[in-house]
């Protein structure tokens, strides 16, 4: 699942590193911008709906916490 | 619970008009962090309407004379005029009472005017709808749009727009089922700081600040795109799913869906939240970007005309955005006219 999700994630920002262990958000990697787009590929690449109230910054801040999210919202690992 | 039905008026007529002036997406940079490319890839806008010279009211009076024309209306029968825009003329005297003498509508015209952005057609559509549900009058125009740039150098998203809505009594219709919501708590998820009687424009409303990384003074919109889109994802399917359990309704029952054009990512997680296939979905969003207010109105008027004129459709639709405010409406129509779009 890690390795899918910095894929997702170097597709849509390949000028930035999301292996390195940083927070995303902070170090403006991703805006809400990018939010919109990754949660529409996270939600066809793992076959789920991810519910609204889950898009705070601090579940896409890294590869960890994305893929909590995953799991939270019925992705298996 | 804010659910209403309201019977015994229909829609009959719409028609769009924006300007001709084509603001293409691939001609213009986004900004310092997105390409064209990208931008188109992820919003789904490849142009816009955009022409500075017309305010939001010019474009919708040319869409009411037009609609006007193409009915056949006695413009003394119109006694009913809803005004729904962010960019009034003025900051007073309200645009729909300059709006009932432009178009040489009756004295005798209840005119008002409703501050709301990407729900309004939705609440637009329940005033107008409690007009004239009593028979007292018996025809209503519901205009309604955008027509100005929220950020100067650098709003990619927004298209302008005016709308007219032809609603008349009748007898026995069905009329609309409407399900609404505000969450205020959020008013500050898309927001213009000053020019308000709260923050009155002063010298400080033109410097300019830093908000996400761009430029930007005080006068301009700024949004925290987070929060609007946690918001968009969660609450218009909900609002919908709500609508038809109260109504008892299933989304079989309709022919379309119309959602406010947000931007085609929100859009698709919406329909895709719904199950609803592509089809039953249509976007105007491509071609006139965001059109606030007005891009349910725009969506049938542009996406639909040649498949609702002889025949009778089932729609549902849902307006969400600033505010927070969000709206789901269940209407029918028959043979429902639709203009020309009008471009000036």
């Amino acid at each position: 699942m890690e390795q899918k999700i910095i894929k997702i994630l170097t597709d849509l920002r390949p000028e930035f590193d999301f292996t390195k262990n940083i927070n995303f958000i902070e170090e403006g990697m991703l805006d809400s911008f990018d939010i919109v787009n990754l949660v529409s590929e996270l939600d066809s690449t793992f076959g789920i709906s991810i519910d609204g109230v889950d898009i705070l910054p601090e579940n896409f801040s890294s590869v960890d916490a994305i893929k909590k999210l995953l799991v939270k919202n019925g992705a298996k690992e | 619970m804010a659910f209403f039905e309201i019977k015994n008026v229909r829609i009959i007529g719409i028609a769009s008009c924006m300007p001709k002036h084509v603001c293409y997406t691939k001609d213009s940079l986004v900004n310092d962090k997105y390409n064209a490319d990208e931008f188109i890839r992820s919003t789904g806008i490849e142009s816009r309407r955009l022409d500075e010279s017309y305010t939001t009211s010019d474009l919708c009076v040319h869409a009411a004379e037009k609609l006007i024309s193409d009915l056949k209306w006695d413009k003394s029968e119109i006694n009913v005029l809803i005004f729904v825009t962010q960019g009034p003329d003025y900051l007073c005297p309200s645009t729909a009472c300059i709006i009932q003498d432009r178009l040489k509508l009756s004295k005798e015209c209840y005119a008002s005017e409703l501050p709301l952005g990407c729900s309004g057609w939705v609440y637009g559509l329940s005033y107008a709808a409690s007009m004239l549900s009593r028979g007292t009058v018996k025809k209503g125009l519901l205009l309604v749009g955008d027509a100005r740039l929220f950020q100067k150098t650098t709003d990619p998203l927004v298209g302008f727009a005016g709308t007219a809505t032809a609603i008349e009594y009748s007898e026995g219709a069905t009329g609309f089922q409407f399900h609404f919501g505000t969450d205020g708590s959020g008013y500050d998820a898309i927001i213009i700081p000053d020019g308000g009687t709260r923050n009155q424009v002063s010298q400080s409303s033109f410097e300019l600040e830093d908000v996400d990384g761009k430029k930007m003074n005080r006068l301009e919109s700024r949004m925290n795109g987070m929060d609007v889109f946690s918001f968009a994802i969660s609450t218009a399917p909900k609002s919908i799913k709500k609508a038809m359990t109260y109504f008892n309704r299933n989304l079989s029952d309709f022919d379309y869906c119309i959602l406010h054009q947000a931007n085609i990512q929100i859009d698709e997680i919406i329909r895709k939240k719904l199950n609803l296939t592509a089809d039953k979905v249509p976007y105007s969003l491509k071609e006139f970007g965001n059109t606030s207010s007005a891009s349910i109105p725009v969506t049938i008027s542009t996406q639909l005309k040649g498949k609702v004129e002889n025949k009778h459709t089932e729609f549902i639709c849902c307006g969400f955005g600033i505010g927070l405010s969000w709206g789901t409406v269940m209407f029918s129509t028959d043979n429902l006219f639709i203009s020309d779009l009008v471009e000036v």
